[in-house]
C-alpha cells in the first residue's frame, strides 16, 4: 500500500513533464496543418492523425500505470477481476471508435463517422453485457 | 515515435505543393498531378502503419480480443 502511493508520489513530477510534451505537440500540430489547410487538405488531415497518434503514444506509460493502480483497488475491494477488465475493454473500444469517427468527421464525411459510432456502441453494448448480468445476478441474490 | 513526423510529413506536404506549383505553372500539369499522387501515397504509407500500430497497441494495453 504505502509502496504504491510512494511510487504515485514519485510519479507526479513524470506526469508534469508528460502532460507539457502533449501541449507541445498539440501546438505544432494545429499549427502545422493550418499552414498546410489552404494548400493541401488531405496533408493537413494526415497532420492531425499524426498528432493524434504521437499524444497516445506519450500517454501509454500513464494509461498502464492507472489500470494498474485500479487493479490494485479493485483486488482490496474484493471485485471480481472479470467486471474490471470489461470496463478496461470498454474504455479501450471506446477511444478507438471516437479516434476513428473523429478522422471521418474531420475529413468532412459525417455519415461515416456516425456509422463507426454506431458501430462501437454496438460493440461496447455486446461488451457491457457480463457487468448488466451480474448486476441482475446481484439484485436477484438480494432479493 | 515523436515529433519529427509530423514535421517531416509538412514537409512533404510543403514540398510537393511547390513542386506542383512549379510544374503546373511550366504547363506540364499531367506530371503535376503524379508529383501530388506521390507525395500523398508517401505519407499515407507511413500514417498508416503507425495506425496499425495504435490498434496492436490498444488491444494490448486494454486486453482487447
Amino acid at each position: 500500500m504505502l509502496s504504491c502511493f510512494s511510487t504515485c508520489f514519485e510519479q507526479k513530477g513524470e506526469i508534469k513533464k508528460l502532460l507539457f510534451k502533449i501541449l507541445g505537440v498539440g501546438i505544432v500540430t494545429v499549427i502545422l496543418s493550418s499552414i498546410l489547410k489552404n494548400s493541401r487538405s488531405d496533408f493537413s488531415l494526415l497532420i492531425n492523425i499524426c498528432g493524434g497518434l504521437i499524444i497516445f503514444y506519450i500517454l501509454i506509460d500513464g494509461i498502464t500505470e492507472l489500470f494498474d493502480g485500479i487493479g490494485f483497488l479493485s483486488e482490496n475491494a474484493n471485485i471480481s477481476s472479470s467486471i474490471i477488465s470489461s470496463i478496461v475493454k470498454v474504455i479501450g473500444v471506446g477511444y478507438v471508435t471516437e479516434f476513428c469517427a473523429d478522422i471521418a468527421e474531420d475529413s468532412g464525411n459525417k455519415f461515416v463517422a456516425n456509422k463507426v459510432i454506431l458501430g462501437g456502441k454496438i460493440a461496447l453494448c455486446v461488451m457491457a453485457f457480463p457487468i448488466i448480468r451480474y448486476l441482475f445476478q446481484t439484485i436477484i441474490s438480494l432479493i | 515515435m515523436g515529433v519529427e513526423i509530423i514535421f517531416k510529413i509538412a514537409a512533404i506536404g510543403i514540398l510537393t505543393t511547390v513542386i506542383n506549383q512549379i510544374l503546373s505553372h511550366a504547363g506540364k500539369s499531367e506530371i503535376a498531378t503524379l508529383t501530388n499522387l506521390a507525395g500523398l501515397v508517401i505519407v499515407l504509407a507511413m500514417v498508416l502503419s503507425m495506425i496499425g500500430e495504435l490498434f496492436e497497441n490498444v488491444k494490448l494495453l486494454f486486453n482487447l480480443f
